[in-house]
């Protein structure tokens, strides 16, 4: 009973005082100024210092995400611009209106009709080259489209990037402010450059590298902008493998959300985004980068030509001099001036060697010097040239003996370095034992 | 093949203006909220709207999309700022100038939406294979769809898309503030089948008595139907429906067999193989609506008849072609559907009069006109013309 009656003055205590007539006053202005302020201010806020922004927006998880520039005028006008697939992948503009309104906390809203943006929220079928597929049968997307968001709560807002939420389907999207003088087009342009330097045919796979343990992660989809993620060499690929579709825009490389990568004793942790540097797509504590020069040069399904016009002066004299040489001959069938042109090497899978060949060019007759290269370690190679083919052999090698010390120069130890930390399709090759001898090759 | 079949909804509500006799007072939009920018992108138009929409019939006229606005259910996107300026000058002179011309501007103002909102895509249900072209709500909104599909240069698709759906609402916002005669709902009782309306071809609902499929799904939409369909479709076109509904139909199957589900429609004629006498092939078949968005029986190479006299023209020289001729298929239902039809709006004719005091007659040689000489580069040229 006694239980009763303390609950009972609890509860009238309780009903007594919702109804008192204390105001405390939390904050000073009212609910609806409040909201009605900080509308006003986020739209300032995006029409401020000429209003251009880089959208990077996803319109779900199973398609990449896609850039846009958009400049967000006073007059409630917005330019957008793109270059994506689904309007041909050339660079557009269209004008449409936006506005900041308040229907379910802070929304941005781009609420007429852009051709180039709300295409990803048209319930339409979705047609053309790249519409979806299931075992080859074209997939019906009548009612939902891309299903993409047009309207947009409006999330953290630091000035210069704004995380903003689809109103409907929940999935970020995020404004990053661009100066006011920034060129769409060039913006656009440096974003697809990057984005298109990913070469998924030769090089599917990139490394990510945690600096705190030295672990190493197989980055594929680089160039789908659907980006998966496994520990090198895991042995529960199926489990510890992280797929994110991601953005690749000129600051670097945005997931819908963050990565959530997983080691290989199966801990766990989060990457939001990876921006460009010199050494690669970096985040704090990790670096994506292409794998190391001397794996690709001893992979068996690439071939590389030499970029004469890397020539070490050294290297550049001697081939010159070769050339010269070559010029001076005149062997029966091969044309009275050959020339050493279009060398490279190629490495032969079917006899696992390297090749070094050339062709005269009046003959159109290629000569092979065949050798082997190993990879000494991961920045080191060697190179040897051990066996000329029967027409160098017979025909070339007693007549142009400057030739052989052309191709001498190219032998040995050499340190080898992609071009760039994410480029692997030209590497430099420096003699160890004369840093003067140096040379690039460029994937075929 | 996608096969879309077009609902013009209409959600019942409390119909605030039915039964008051209140006197019409200012617009209940803030006339000012947000004022009219004069440096904005849409200032004209705004103030073209303001003026000619909320104004005089207290009208919302929303073209930029509001989500809230529409059902979270589909997906759907806004109208472009040009087809719903395009559109917004057409809903002015197609369907609120042709009441005013008839009765003056306070009928709409009384009864009309208080809300229009504008949407560029259909609202498609993937499930039932239909796609919502307008919707009314409690007598207050109309949403309208599809509006990045404007034909400014096709009647029949304006109509089809957006003046007939107009119509359409506006017959429900009348009727849910003063309920028709209940003898309208009688007339095809027990024939609406609000589930499958949409497979059941043309000319087997309108000789069963239906103006369209989808006045076959229930009585109100009949009722609106019958409204909408006769104010704007064309003499030539309703001759076409009206000669659908003299003719038979048939699903092909044994009399002891007619329910079978999924089983064919047939209609209009067949003709005999010689050497299978017992056997008939079906020829013609119906369309709501044909790639140019008019009512069409379809010959036998998929030519579009768009009038009474193409068709019969091609039944004569297809009789006179066919060795041993062609047969016409036997009414079966024993259904006048002109007759049905003609009920339907002599009921309807009535109610306008009786309940509205409006000539449905005269509203529809208004319509008619109208919607053959309107001149888009004039209207917007009001727009321009706007201080």
């Amino acid at each position: 009973m006694k239980k009763y009656i303390i609950l009972s003055a609890l509860a009238a205590a309780l009903t007594f005082g919702a109804c008192s007539n204390d105001d405390v006053r939390i904050f000073d202005e009212s609910a609806a100024d409040r909201l009605e302020n900080s509308k006003n201010a986020n739209f300032d806020a995006l029409v401020a210092d000429g209003g251009k922004w880089a959208l990077e927006y996803f319109s779900n998880t199973e398609e990449p995400g896609y850039l846009f520039v958009v400049e967000f005028r006073p007059d409630k006008s917005v330019n957008i611009t793109t270059d994506h697939k689904w309007i041909g992948g050339e660079e557009k503009s269209e004008v449409s209106m936006f506005d900041v309104i308040t229907d379910n906390g802070i929304v941005l809203t781009f609420n007429t009709y852009n051709r180039l943006f709300h295409i990803f929220s048209d319930p339409a079928d979705i047609t053309g080259a790249d519409a979806p597929t299931n075992n080859g049968q074209d997939i019906d997307e009548t009612g939902y489209g891309h299903e993409g968001d047009y309207e947009f709560m409006m999330m953290e807002n630091d000035g210069q990037s704004i995380r903003l939420r689809g109103k409907k389907h929940a999935l970020n999207a995020y404004l990053r402010h661009l100066p006011a003088d920034a060129d769409p087009s060039a913006y656009l342009a440096e974003a697809k450059k990057l984005r298109t330097q990913f070469d998924a045919k030769r090089f599917p796979t990139y490394i990510m590298t945690e600096s705190a343990t030295g672990a190493s992660y197989d980055i594929t989809g680089l160039s789908t902008g659907i980006v998966t993620c496994v520990p090198t060499e895991s042995t529960n690929p199926f489990a510890q493998t992280e797929t994110k579709a991601v953005v690749i825009t000129a600051n670097g490389v945005r997931p819908y959300k963050a990565f959530d990568f997983i080691r290989k004793d199966n801990s766990r942790f989060a990457v939001p985004e990876f921006t460009w540097s010199n050494a690669g797509l970096a985040a704090p504590g990790y670096v994506i980068t292409a794998p190391v020069a001397s794996t690709n040069l001893c992979r068996q399904d690439l071939s590389w030509d030499i970029n004469i016009d890397s020539f070490s002066t050294v290297l550049a004299e001697a081939f010159a001099a070769a050339d010269a040489q070559t010029q001076g001959i005149s062997v029966s069938g091969f044309g009275n001036k050959p020339r050493l042109t279009v060398p490279g090497f190629v490495f032969k899978s079917k006899n696992g060697k390297l090749t070094f060949s050339f062709q005269a060019k009046v003959g159109k007759v290629t000569f092979n010097y065949f050798g082997e290269v190993e990879k000494l370690s991961d920045s080191k190679v060697k190179i040897a040239f051990t066996q000329p083919d029967d027409a160098i052999r017979i025909y070339l090698q007693p007549l142009t003996p400057k030739v052989i010390d052309f191709i001498k120069l190219l032998e040995g130890e050499f340190t080898v370095e992609n071009l760039t930390a994410l480029d692997p399709s030209e590497v430099t090759f420096v003699s160890v034992s004369n840093p003067e001898i140096s040379y690039s090759v460029v994937v075929k | 093949m996608k096969l879309h079949k077009y609902i013009l909804m209409a959600v019942a509500g409390i119909a605030l203006a039915s039964c008051s006799e209140e006197k019409l007072g200012p617009s209940i939009f803030p006339e000012n909220d947000p004022p009219a920018d004069p440096n904005g992108y849409s200032y004209k138009f705004d103030k073209w709207v303001e003026q000619n929409f909320l104004l005089p019939y207290n009208l919302d006229f929303k073209y930029r999309m509001e989500d809230v606005e529409s059902s979270m259910d589909y997906n759907l996107v806004p109208a472009t700022f040009e087809n719903a300026r395009d559109l917004c000058l057409l809903t002015k002179y197609l369907w609120f100038d042709t009441y005013a011309e008839h009765c003056g501007v306070d009928f709409l103002k009384s009864y009309g939406p208080r809300i229009l909102h504008l949407i560029g895509s259909p609202a498609y249900n993937p499930t039932s294979g239909t796609e919502i072209l307008g919707l009314a709500e409690g007598g207050l909104k109309v949403s309208l769809f599809k509006v990045n599909e404007i034909q400014l240069t096709n009647v029949n698709q304006l109509n089809e898309y957006y003046f007939r759906t107009m119509h359409h609402e506006f017959g429900h916002i009348l009727h849910q503030t003063r309920t028709y005669p209940k003898e309208f709902d009688l007339i095809s009782a027990g024939r609406y089948d609000a589930s499958s309306w949409q497979n059941k071809p043309m000319g087997v609902q309108a000789s069963q008595g239906f103006i369209t499929p989808y006045a076959s799904s229930e009585g109100r939409e009949d009722f609106a139907e019958t409204i909408a369909n006769y104010l704007t479709r064309t003499d030539e076109a309703d001759a076409l429906i009206m000669w659908m509904a003299d003719r038979g139909w048939t699903n092909g199957l044994a009399d002891d067999a007619a329910d079978v589900e999924d089983a064919p429609y047939y209609c209009y004629y067949y003709l005999k193989d010689q050497s299978k006498p017992d056997e008939k092939t079906y020829i013609l078949t119906s369309v709501e609506k044909d790639g140019n968005f008019r009512p069409a029986i379809i010959g036998t190479r998929g030519e579009s008849l768009n009038t009474v006299e193409a068709v019969e023209a091609y039944i004569e020289r297809l009789n006179a072609s066919t060795p041993g001729g062609i047969f016409p298929v036997e009414d079966a239902d024993k259904v006048d559907g002109r007759a049905i039809i003609e009920q339907k709006r002599s009921i309807v004719r009535n109610w306008f009069k009786d309940t509205w005091q409006l000539d449905f007659d005269e509203l529809r040689q208004i319509v008619q006109r109208r919607q053959s000489d309107f001149d888009i580069e004039a209207l917007r040229a009001e727009i321009d013309a706007v201080q």
